[in-house]
């Protein structure tokens, strides 16, 4: 049997790289399909569940995907270890299996204390054997130090920085958890002769890029699709909240993507405001308004496939959200939820005069 | 009545899809006759293409999906106002030059695309096509990825002498044109289509003069035959005159008839058949043939055949025929002819008897005795919508037991693989079935009038090929057709029944709906989704899934022994609930095998035909009549009418009301008042047709799809609730009207004391009481 999960998420044909920006509401988590010979892996970036906003029930729909044929998610990759990326992790691990973790390495503290617990009972169980530290690398397919290859695709570890990495890990919680946008995992993925690329930035912010990655990287941050870092904040452009001041751009020059994905909700439905009005005119610039995706606004996942010849062919789709809906568990029976969309009035009655009378 | 006001609650939808869409970008959204929508598909790849597209809605929607044209360029606004002004059929025509070809399936010659859902044979659903659906499919498209009784002609066998290779058939013309007495015949050659050295002759013409010697007009075969001798490369007419002048025609010929008193005897030479004439005097005998002229003028010409017949009184009644082939022997003639001449000449022939059969109405339908009567099935009309291998077996049947007449409705043509089942054969390649079908009918019973109507019905009238008193049978075999059809039959009162083979041949289900007495096919669906008890759902069988599913068409399998099978019982329901037997049941399952879903019903190698009646569901919004509708209203809106009405005193007032109708209830959500312009007397209401406009919009925007209008509402200061002349005038023509967006509207009028009455009314001027409830 098959489900809406299956049918949407799983190629019809072998050779075929996915992926499916889920739209979780405040949070992130993209889901990549990895060719590999005639069957393909499942790779689970970030994962995030909010009762409002509309999003995926990620876990309902992995069950779907996976737990219903007892496969457990082959690798779970976490760029930093914050709630809103990390969230269900244990109910993932618990009720599907992880057979591979990749970590970023952050130890954070305050509000993201408990999901790291989570994410550290999970390293735990999965065994040291199959946790792996994300290492900037110049080299292509380095994991850890180790070559790791993921089916037919190749993939870049671009942050953190070793280096930066150690630095923050040496630093007191309070400065630790103050860095760890810029201690942030960035993976780029490649695939197809003609080759197209998948830029996964999680939350990077402007240090992380302007003093770590852009430079150090720049022959490989060309990106046919960007994941917008950290929600579409104006993290990834300014260093401070102050936006009158020029925006940084040299990163986004560099990766010159066709597409950018935007996983955030309604800007009025985020207690960030995000996505950042002036990050999305900064988009807006580099790539044409068809090609810039807001999840949360249309309640929408974005799926990109990219075949052996590196066709790409980018879409939209509504079912995933439609289909999985998160139950926030209030009672809404009996009662019938107002369309929020209206029809052109040309649908509606067109009156002309009636005379009524005894 | 169109499908904005049949399924408002669609339109509503589609409407708001089309303009929100995330993968097409609308650029105008038009409703005039036609709902039209253009814009621009989007396609990511590399770059983002935007395709032109323009949506049209047929009138079947949504039984049918919308259709979507694929065009070069994007058009005008004023170009998308005059298409929408046009029926779905044109806009094709009008669009042909304006589209373009990506020479792929799934797309029509017209330029429109063809994406579809494999219909739910056995859902009992009618299946519907969002245009978001569609959407995603045409996005995924664009980017690239898709027969007296041998009637014992005892004379001839009694010939030795007998030709074998030609057989006559004679129509009615040839028994009962009883005033002639002696005259010509003509035949018409029936081409086979095949060799197989016998030529068959059907009578077409009798000629000849009375007892009074007085030559009368031709008896020419009935028109139904006309058909038949279509076939042939020419007109009867120019090849009996071909023949008369003893031109080379393969295709007809002529002959010499006389009427004689007695059956004869069998004979051997052309002496036997002129002394029965002459009662033993041949010489005499050859006389009389010799007065016929064309006979005369064949001897003179020495034609090598000549067709002579003898009409004389049958053994069972009416009148019988010997027919006789002279054939020219070896004897040379003397140019001088005289007497003796003559009578040389003519007994130079040979003779042959020849094998004819009647052809009349009532040897033909003689085997149907007792079980269909031509009587009075030839007062009948059926309509067979679906001519595929059920449906054409079904005609057979039908044509076959002597209908009056039959209207074959299908649009597909014969494919070869058809063949395999449905009874028209591989010679009907790429031949309309309905043409196909209706060649069919005429070999086999020539007396059935058959129209045949080479149309999708979702784009016809129902009217147009289905008239009034005819019986329909649907073997459409497609949920969303059909559900259009039910929907369609019980508006225009037509009777119908349903036949559909399920589980790959094991299983059928056959239904009859005469509105308001059966339960129709929406009603059944209910009935399946209510599990009632009185319904066997009839489960598809996991091990014969549909074959494949080509454009709209799945292709299940099943046997032509099943279908027959099937199509014969369907065919004796239809029987005999003509001939008044049966009346009592209208739904029929048959099953070879327990069905998983009534173990009881059926047993092992069994047909099992098990009746039932289900009357009409009671919340069924298809068949049920207006007078099973509810209305309830919010007490808020009931507070606010009522108090509108009090604070009026002793002048009328009113406003419309605004809701959603969910089966077969009516929820009224809102209220308008009168409106500053409203015209209000003692006894007269007219609304403020600005003010009430502007609350149908503001209700849209608050309430959407739930806030759509639905009636009027009014107060009678000095009378009683119930609707005056003029309120059902007024209802009637919201009714008829389409731009009210309502089939059926509500009324609710208060009288003087605050008594409420509700009606709903229809296009005819029908107005019915309903219940009103106060929802708190």
């Amino acid at each position: 049997m098959t489900n809406t999960a299956k049918n949407i998420i799983v190629p019809n044909k072998p050779g075929i790289f996915r992926t499916v920006f889920l739209y979780v509401g405040q949070g992130d988590s993209s889901l990549l399909v990895i060719p590999d010979g005639s069957d393909y892996r499942f790779m689970l970036i970030d994962s995030h569940r909010e009762n409002s906003a509309g999003g995926i029930d990620l876990l309902k729909l992995l069950k779907d995907l996976l737990g219903e044929d007892g496969k457990p998610l082959d690798y779970y990759v976490n760029t930093h270890p914050h709630t809103d990326h990390l969230g269900l992790v244990k109910e993932i691990h618990e009720e599907i299996g992880i057979n591979q973790i990749w970590d970023s390495g952050h130890k954070p503290g305050g509000d993201h204390k408990a999901s790291y617990d989570d994410f550290a009972g999970v390293i735990k169980n999965v065994g040291a054997d199959n946790v792996f530290k994300m290492k900037g690398s110049r080299e292509d397919n380095k994991l850890d130090d180790k070559e790791i290859h993921l089916g037919q695709i190749n993939f870049n570890v671009l942050a953190p920085a070793e280096y930066v990495a150690d630095e923050i890990a040496d630093e007191k919680p309070d400065a630790r958890h103050a860095r760890i946008h810029e201690h942030c995992s960035v993976l780029r993925f490649k695939y197809g002769r003609d080759e197209r690329q998948i830029l996964i930035t999680g939350d990077a912010d402007y240090a992380a890029w302007a003093k770590h990655i852009a430079d150090y990287h720049k022959e490989r941050l060309s990106a046919t699709v960007l994941r917008a870092a950290h929600h579409g904040s104006n993290s990834f452009f300014w260093e401070g909240s102050d936006t009158s001041i020029d925006p940084y751009l040299e990163h986004l020059k560099l990766i010159d993507p066709k597409y950018v994905i935007v996983s955030a909700p309604k800007r009025k439905e985020s207690k960030h405001e995000h996505p950042d009005k002036e990050a999305m005119e900064l988009y807006g610039k580099y790539v044409p308004s068809t090609q810039l995706f807001h999840l949360g606004d249309k309640r929408i996942c974005a799926i990109v496939d990219i075949d052996e010849s590196g066709d790409i062919n980018v879409y939209p789709d509504e079912d995933l959200v439609n289909n999985y809906p998160v139950d926030s568990g209030e009672d809404s029976s009996g009662e019938r939820e107002a369309s929020n969309s209206m029809a052109p009035m040309t649908v509606c009655a067109k009156l002309d005069n009636k005379p009524m009378g005894d | 009545m169109s499908w904005f006001a049949n399924h408002p609650k669609w339109l509503y939808d589609e409407s708001v899809d089309l303009s929100t869409s995330i993968h097409y970008v609308e650029k105008y959204q038009e409703i005039g006759r036609t709902l039209i929508s253009h814009g621009e598909m989007l396609v990511r790849k590399e770059k983002t293409y935007c395709y032109p597209i323009l949506i049209a809605y047929p009138d079947a929607t949504p039984f049918v999906p919308p259709i979507v044209f694929l065009l070069k360029e994007l058009l005008t606004h004023d170009d998308i106002v005059r298409l929408s002004s046009i029926v779905p059929d044109k806009i094709s025509e009008e669009l042909s030059s304006k589209v373009t070809h990506h020479d792929r399936r799934h797309q029509n010659p017209d330029g429109s695309v063809c994406f579809v859902e494999m219909g739910d044979l056995h859902g009992g659903h009618a299946e519907s096509y969002p245009i978001r659906d569609i959407f995603s499919r045409l996005r995924a498209w664009l980017a690239g990825s898709v027969p007296l009784d041998s009637p014992e002609a005892e004379l001839f066998f009694h010939f030795t002498s007998r030709a074998e290779d030609e057989r006559f058939l004679l129509p009615d013309n040839f028994y009962n044109s009883v005033e002639l007495i002696k005259g010509d015949f003509a035949f018409v050659g029936f081409p086979r289509g095949f060799n197989v050295g016998k030529t068959i002759w059907l009578g077409t013409a009798i000629i000849g003069e009375s007892a009074a010697g007085i030559t009368l007009p031709p008896k020419t075969a009935e028109d139904r035959f006309s058909a038949l001798f279509s076939m042939c490369k020419e007109k009867p007419i120019q090849i009996i005159k071909k023949a008369q002048n003893n031109e080379n025609s393969n295709e007809g010929l002529v002959g010499f008839w006389w009427d004689i008193s007695l059956e004869p005897q069998p004979f051997k030479t052309m002496e036997g058949l002129a002394e029965i004439f002459s009662k033993g005097d041949f010489e005499s005998g050859f006389k009389i043939l010799l007065g016929a002229q064309g006979f005369r003028y064949a001897i003179e010409k020495l034609h090598p055949k000549i067709y002579v017949g003898l009409r004389f009184p049958g053994r069972k009644g009416g009148r019988d025929w010997l027919l006789l082939c002279l054939n020219k022997g070896s004897r040379p003639p003397i140019l001088k002819i005289d007497d003796t001449e003559w009578s040389e000449r003519i007994q130079n022939y040979s003779l042959k008897a020849l094998s004819h059969e009647a052809v009349t109405e009532s040897e033909f339908h003689k085997r149907n005795r007792g079980r269909a009567d031509r009587n009075s099935l030839k007062q009948r009309q059926i309509c067979s919508i679906g001519c595929g291998a059920l449906g054409s077996e079904i005609v057979d049947c039908l044509a076959k037991a002597g209908i009056g007449s039959l209207n074959l409705v299908d649009k597909d043509f014969m494919r070869v693989q058809n063949s395999i089942r449905h009874i028209l054969g591989i010679e009907y390649t790429g031949i309309a079935k309905t043409i196909g079908l209706y060649l069919q009918v005429l070999l086999h019973n020539p007396f059935v009038i058959t129209q045949n109507f080479s149309c999708d019905i979702t784009r016809r009238d129902i009217k147009e090929y289905f008239p009034d008193g005819y019986v329909g049978v649907s073997t459409i075999a497609d949920d969303n057709v059909e559900a259009f059809l039910n929907e369609q039959a019980i508006e225009a009162g037509r009777t119908i029944f349903y036949s559909r083979v399920l589980r790959g041949g094991k299983a059928a289900r056959i239904f009859r709906v005469i509105a308001g007495k059966d339960a129709c096919k929406e009603c059944l669906s209910r009935y399946r989704d209510d599990k009632n008890k009185g319904f066997i759902n009839i489960e598809e069988d996991p091990d014969l899934p549909p074959i494949t599913n080509e454009c709209n068409n799945p292709i299940r399998p099943a046997s032509a022994a099943d279908i027959k099978a099937i199509a014969g019982i369907t065919g004796r329901i239809i029987l005999d609930w003509l001939a008044g037997r049966h009346e009592e049941s209208n739904h029929w399952v048959l099953t070879t095998e327990p069905l998983p879903s009534a173990p009881t019903v059926g047993g092992e190698f069994q047909l099992v035909v098990k009746p039932s009646f289900l009357p009409p569901h009671p919340e069924c919004c298809t068949c049920g009549g207006i007078e099973s509708h509810k209305c309830l209203i919010q007490k808020k809106v009931y507070d606010y009418i009522h108090s509108e009405a009090e604070a009026s005193g002793s002048i009328e007032t009113g406003g419309i009301l605004l809701g959603y109708i969910e089966n077969i209830v009516y929820h009224v959500m809102d209220a308008s008042g009168p409106g500053s312009n409203a015209v209000r007397t003692a006894t007269r209401f007219e609304r403020d047709i600005n003010h009430c406009q502007r609350e149908i919009h503001r209700v849209a925007d608050e309430l959407g799809k739930d806030g759509l209008y639905l009636g009027e509402w009014h107060y009678h200061p000095a009378g009683n609730n119930s609707p005056s002349a003029q309120d059902m005038k007024s209802l009637m023509e919201i009714a008829s009207q389409e731009e009210y967006r309502i089939k059926n509207p509500i009324s609710i009028i208060l009288s003087s004391s605050g008594e409420c009455a509700i009606t709903i009314h229809d296009k005819n001027g029908r107005c019915s009481n309903i219940t009103l409830e106060i929802a708190e």
